[in-house]
């Protein structure tokens, strides 16, 4: 199975992690999702899901300038996103139960 | 058979709006993102891209092409994969033939299948290699395989012919581009120089043509990057000739080859569609 294909899958949940634990810009949450093993994710797949988020709500962004560049985009959770995440988790916990349930079977 | 510039080609090599047209670019293909939303996108990747008003060229470099850009925003988006040509008329898929002759001394025909079923044909197209060269150009399957070497400039015509009831407005090239090497698959980067750089030309019919090739028709736009907004009028039974002229930037002493499967953004009757040509394989390893 495709380890790039699996990590898309939770991408969301991933950037909603990195995002509850306080605002972060375009890079660095690049950076956070490399360290976490999301290396195959270019800047174009993230800035999408950023923006989709924001769209749906989970996600606000203010411009805040910058001494070495330009004006970086902070983005934080909304209310709708903690929930969203929290909802995610859920299903996320669930769902590698059952998968944990299925390969105990097969021992 | 009319030819129209929509840009100077000196706009796109002046140091600044490269931001602007590379941005614009991506946004091209993000047709089902509502409108408002893609002006903010495209306003957006200005902003963060833009500040030292880098030309289009050095956009390419630092991020890559705009369609493979835009499409990866489209997956983070969720959104479809960019939207299927809309067929409102079954026709018959052609085989286009084309000849491809190295410095008017080799040549031969090599068919290619053309997926997109408006009925246009894409042939012959010629290549200006040296034809002493051991192995300078080889047919690999539907892959023209090219030897260049550092610095080596290649010149390709593509005839375009329409045979349909439409008229056809090409109105770019969107070249894909990848990288092999010792069997992986690279992608260009920021942090990659440029491997090639086109000059796209288009047929005129008017005064001040340049030569390209030997034929008088041919007007050389002279535009330092591989995307250009190049739009050409062929009316039914007409054709029209896009020359794109390649400058490989570098070589490698590993095996390793660009491969670049060129499409013709176009419209016709109204609306958006590619006419696919065939794919090109540059074989980079020719390092003195």
């Amino acid at each position: 199975m495709n380890e790039s294909q699996l990590r898309k899958g939770v991408l969301d949940l991933a950037v909603l992690s990195i995002l509850a634990r306080g605002e972060s810009y375009g890079y660095e949450l690049t950076q956070d999702l490399m360290a976490a093993g999301f290396d195959q994710l270019g800047d174009a797949t993230i800035y999408g899901t950023l923006r989709r988020m924001e769209q749906a709500g989970w996600v606000t962004s203010r411009l805040v300038p910058s001494s070495d560049g330009p004006a970086r985009k902070y983005h934080s959770l909304t209310r709708a996103g903690r929930a969203s995440l929290s909802d995610g988790m859920e299903r996320w916990t669930e769902l590698v139960a059952s998968l944990a349930a299925l390969m105990e079977e097969r021992r | 058979m009319t030819t129209r510039r929509q840009q100077a080609p000196e706009t796109l090599r002046a140091g600044s709006g490269g931001a602007e047209e590379w941005a614009a670019a991506v946004v091209k293909r993000l047709p089902d993102v509502p409108t408002d939303e893609r002006a903010d996108i495209e306003r957006d990747l200005v902003d963060r891209f833009g500040a030292d008003s880098p030309s289009l060229a050095e956009m390419h470099r630092r991020h890559g092409d705009p369609v493979r850009y835009a499409d990866e925003m489209r997956e983070g988006m969720q959104l479809e994969p960019f939207p299927p040509r809309v067929i409102r008329r079954r026709r018959r898929v052609l085989v286009a033939a084309a000849t491809v002759s190295v410095a008017g001394v080799v040549g031969w025909w090599w068919s290619n299948g053309v997926p997109d079923p408006y009925p246009a044909r894409i042939a012959p197209w010629t290549f200006d290699q040296d034809p002493t060269a051991p192995g300078a150009v080889d047919e690999v399957g539907s892959v023209l395989r090219v030897q260049v070497a550092d610095g080596a400039t290649t010149s390709i015509t593509f005839t375009i012919e329409n045979l349909g009831d439409d008229t056809i407005r090409i109105d770019g090239m969107l070249p894909a581009v990848g990288f092999r090497a010792e069997g992986g698959s690279y992608t260009f980067g920021p942090e990659l120089p440029p491997v090639w750089i086109v000059e796209l030309g288009a047929i005129a019919d008017d005064d001040d043509p340049s030569t390209l090739g030997g034929d008088p028709m041919i007007s050389r736009f002279d535009a330092s990057d591989r995307w250009q907004v190049m739009p050409l009028i062929i009316s039914p039974g007409e054709t029209g000739i896009v020359a794109m002229q390649a400058t490989i930037q570098y070589c490698q002493s590993s095996p390793g080859a660009i491969t670049d499967r060129i499409r013709f953004e176009a419209t016709i009757d109204g609306e958006r569609r590619e006419l696919d040509g065939p794919e090109l394989s540059f074989d980079l390893s020719g390092c003195p």
